[in-house]
């Protein structure tokens, strides 16, 4: 190997990524090569560098109290995604589908209905509100109109 | 890394075998040995020690519950850190904005404290004599930059392990490496030249 190849393998050689043969020749190179031995002391003095802030990160970080935050949110997540029974009938979305379902089926049977059903229907109210005319008739004069009275305040409210 | 365990404490295997199994306790212990490393990669992606711990968090709730899905094909240790980076990356992409002010604020802070602190001439990495400047000289590189620093120099990992922390090839993780280096070897020559050396 020559220099120039020698500091491509610096990083290598400084990783303890190379094999025992190129070591050897790294290792005998380096006794020369002013050149290189410098960059590998510049190496060294970077991954101390890294390591010393790596130091100062660890300190007042407490793997006990970690341990038990990690260890309470696994908890948590855990017993919350097993929901009780009685909150999934409690639920919104229990209620739901049926409900739903019924709305349905009541629009479908109105759908269902022919148009004569709709209008026997319409004259049916018709001959309610007529029989209670009549039944207006036949009751005596206060009390017709104390009814007619109240129907009145009724429709004032309306 | 010990997998049979001494006598009176569990080795590794065995308690990830446990945990597998649904033991809290072997799981809580886990929690407790691996945590420090964690948390110091998650630091030196994210950088604020709030966010770090959120992350780590994150990483071992991830952690459990795929737990099953764990094979044992490579270590725990490179297990849980591969997802860590997965929790960080996650993180960064949903605070970018955020990220990006702090960094600059940041800077310039430390250029001033770095012109004022001492050293022999010439001589950067002397000039960084506290563990605080060297984050903060840290803090002016790429995340990415700074995590396969942290995991090659602090916690020790080696090619192998990077690229499969990184799910990358082995020659990405040499030129990450490379280019991580430089970046960190301008920012030192940067500070030192401001410093009117």
């Amino acid at each position: 190997m020559n220099h120039d190849e020698f500091k491509a393998a610096l990083d290598e050689f400084h990783d303890g990524e190379m094999d025992s043969s190129s070591r050897d020749e790294f290792e005998s190179h380096r006794r020369f090569c002013r050149d290189c031995r410098e960059a590998l002391e510049a190496r060294q003095r970077t991954a101390e560098c890294l390591l010393l802030s790596a130091s100062s990160a660890h300190q007042g970080f407490d793997p006990e109290r970690f341990s038990r935050l990690v260890m309470s949110r696994i908890a948590g997540e855990e017993d919350g995604a097993r929901v009780p029974p009685w909150r999934t009938v409690l639920s919104w979305r229990w209620w739901l589908i049926p409900a739903a379902s019924l709305a349905a089926a009541a629009i479908a049977l109105w759908l269902s209905w022919g148009p004569a059903d709709r209008g026997s229907l319409a004259a049916d109210i018709l001959t309610q509100q007529r029989g209670g005319i009549m039944m207006m008739d036949w009751l005596d004069e206060p009390t017709a109109s104390s009814i007619g009275d109240l129907e009145s305040s009724a429709l004032a409210v309306r | 890394m010990s997998h049979q365990g001494t006598p009176g404490i569990p080795g590794e295997l065995d308690l990830v075998l446990r945990a597998r199994e649904g033991d809290r306790d072997a799981y809580a212990e886990l929690v407790r040995r691996h945590s420090p490393r964690l948390f110091a990669l998650c630091l030196s992606m994210l950088r604020g020690r709030e966010s770090a711990e959120d992350a780590a968090q994150e990483a071992f709730v991830k952690a459990w519950k795929s737990l099953r899905s764990f094979r044992g094909g490579s270590a725990f240790s490179t297990w849980l850190h591969r997802i860590a980076v997965n929790a960080c990356q996650d993180f960064l992409r949903r605070n970018s904005r955020i990220r990006q002010e702090s960094i600059t604020e940041d800077a310039s802070v430390d250029e001033r404290r770095l012109r004022e602190g001492e050293g022999a001439p010439g001589d950067c990495a002397a000039k960084i004599e506290s563990a605080d400047l060297a984050e903060k000289i840290l803090a002016r590189l790429s995340p990415q930059h700074r995590l396969i620093l942290v995991l090659r120099e602090v916690q020790g990992f080696n090619y192998d392990e990077i690229a499969e922390i990184l799910d990358c090839s082995l020659d990405a993780v040499k030129g990450r490496l490379k280019r991580a280096r430089q970046s960190l070897d301008e920012n030192m020559r940067h500070f030192s030249s401001r410093g009117g050396v």
